[in-house]
């Protein structure tokens, strides 16, 4: 078992590298303590993320970047997916489920990475770019500290 | 496209019975198998707009909101058409996602092909 590591990778913005961004995700996780559920949970929040990153960041388009960072620390897995893309006007709303720009989209984005995620934190402003850090730790580790206290 | 499968990729089959169509996918869902599903059945409701249709997940191991969005756009155009649309087979590993998302409170649910085809 592996309980530290780190990837940073930028990933051209192309749908087929969502796809890559969830195949490094499950694989560091899979080296810590995660179960397969959990690797799953992993898997969806970063392919929502990235994929924010690559439709709504950067309207589609190619020839742009997202930074995927993984760093496993002592069982706890943070991932940070950014782009130097559009922004998100109003934050609150965008985060509601089921609001989305798109009628082809559900806008269940962030309402996956929240729910498969023990922390989830965007910042993101018009112009500004998306910046989105989420968190989480395998239940084994979870129920030892938990029996240690 | 009669009777025999007709091929659009690794990861996606359609076959015809009549007025109903399965699709049968695999693998990872995600935006790349969303524009292509939603190509795929755009251009079959085209020619045939009161098509009912039958998504086979059985070998699907992940799919996440872009595909469900993909679904959910061709179960409207579907019913406004007035065909219909319904999942089958959904495996474990996707189900919980399928769950939360509501979907199954939209479309209909089969366990095989054979009870959606019964069931048209």
């Amino acid at each position: 078992m592996v309980t530290q590591n780190r990837v940073t990778v930028d990933l051209a913005s192309i749908p087929e590298n969502v796809g890559v961004a969830r195949l490094l995700a499950a694989m560091i996780a899979a080296q810590a303590d995660f179960t397969m559920a959990e690797v799953d949970e992993v898997k969806l929040a970063v392919s929502e993320a990235v994929t924010n990153a690559v439709v709504h960041g950067y309207g589609g388009q190619p020839g742009h970047l997202v930074r995927l960072e993984i760093r496993l620390e002592e069982g706890q897995l943070e991932v940070v997916v950014a782009d130097t893309g559009r922004g998100i006007a109003d934050l609150q709303l965008a985060m509601q489920p089921a609001v989305s720009s798109d009628p082809e989209r559900m806008g269940l984005g962030f309402c996956f990475m929240e729910s498969h995620m023990d922390s989830l934190q965007v910042d993101s402003a018009p112009g500004r770019g998306t910046r989105v850090f989420m968190t989480k730790r395998a239940s084994a580790l979870h129920m030892a500290g938990a029996s240690a206290n | 496209m009669d009777d025999d499968p007709v091929w659009e990729g690794e990861f996606m089959e359609l076959q015809q019975y009549g007025n109903n169509v399965v699709v049968r996918l695999a693998g990872e869902l995600d935006l790349v198998a969303a524009a292509a599903f939603k190509e795929a059945v755009d251009d079959l409701l085209d020619r045939r707009p009161g098509t009912c249709l039958y998504v086979n997940l059985e070998r699907v191991t992940f799919l996440d909101s872009a595909f469900l969005g993909a679904l959910l756009g061709r179960y409207r155009r579907i019913s406004q058409a007035g065909g219909r649309m319904g999942i089958v087979g959904a495996p474990g590993a996707v189900r919980p996602t399928l769950e939360l998302s509501g979907i199954f409170r939209t479309m209909a649910e089969y366990r095989t092909e054979q009870d959606a085809l019964a069931a048209g």
